[in-house]
């Protein structure tokens, strides 16, 4: 009797869990809308011609890879295993440091080519840069994911923690969709 | 969560990730191509969005509260 109790109030528990992180989602989604909209209502479909597209896509590759490499990791971790959804997880921390890394030489041209100062500069920093942000954010999660994982805990498959993270990280991962077109594509 | 079921997932998560460079591809080549390209960006991104929400954040999971994963 009791365990039945236990399960239903953990199927309960999952499923408030999950509602939770897809309203901090739906909230966070605005304020990256409202940045988005800033950008067309600003600069319309002006873009410099100068910035550089190669490191673009590469960085919107690596990101789309990561998401298959966390997806990954939540999978083994669904089937309990350990090692496989570890090395999954630190296949998507060294992704997202590529990723940052990419921003930063990114920033670095941008600087130049088009400082914050200006209409085009102060949007496209205020965008990476909230996005880096959050991928900054996404990689501590991870590294703390990691950490729990090498202490021992958070190995039954039923625990959220790795659920929600990997969540979140896709949730960056569909942010960057819309932004990248927005700020590379559009002219 | 069978070791079944794992390779079945990676396999969807391999497809999806092909489906999503695709869709990033196309929406390159469109940017250079297309005049005006911003209504072929907005839906290359949705679609984009919509294969990620689905597959990788398993939406559909809020619809089966209570039932066996």
């Amino acid at each position: 009797m009791s365990s039945h109790v236990q399960v239903a109030s953990d199927y309960s528990r999952r499923y408030i869990n999950r509602l939770g992180l897809w309203f901090f989602i739906i909230s966070e989604s605005t304020v990256f809308a409202a940045l988005l909209w800033a950008r067309l209502y600003l600069q319309g479909a002006m873009r410099p011609q100068h910035l550089n597209q190669t490191i673009g896509l590469a960085i919107t590759s690596l990101l789309l890879l990561s998401s298959l490499t966390a997806y990954r990791a939540e999978a083994a971790h669904a089937a309990g295993r350990g090692l496989v959804r570890r090395r999954w997880l630190l296949m998507t921390l060294g992704l997202g440091l590529v990723f940052l890394a990419g921003v930063g030489v990114e920033w670095r041209e941008a600087f130049q080519l088009f400082p914050p100062e200006g209409g085009f500069g102060s949007i496209f920093f205020i965008m990476t840069g909230m996005h880096a942000f959050h991928v900054l954010t996404g990689l501590l999660m991870i590294g703390l994911l990691l950490l729990s994982q090498r202490r021992g805990r958070m190995a039954e498959p039923e625990h959220w923690g790795t659920e929600a993270v990997v969540k979140y990280w896709h949730f960056i991962d569909v942010v960057w969709v819309f932004f990248y077109p927005a700020i590379y594509l559009i002219s | 969560m069978s070791e079944k079921d794992e390779r079945q997932r990676a396999r969807t998560g391999w497809w999806v990730f092909a489906g999503l460079a695709m869709l990033t591809a196309a929406e390159f080549a469109l940017s250079a191509i297309v005049r005006p390209a911003l209504p072929w960006l907005i839906l290359t991104a949705i679609l984009k969005a919509g294969l990620i929400v689905i597959f990788f954040m398993h939406i559909g999971q809020l619809r089966h509260q209570g039932r066996a994963e």
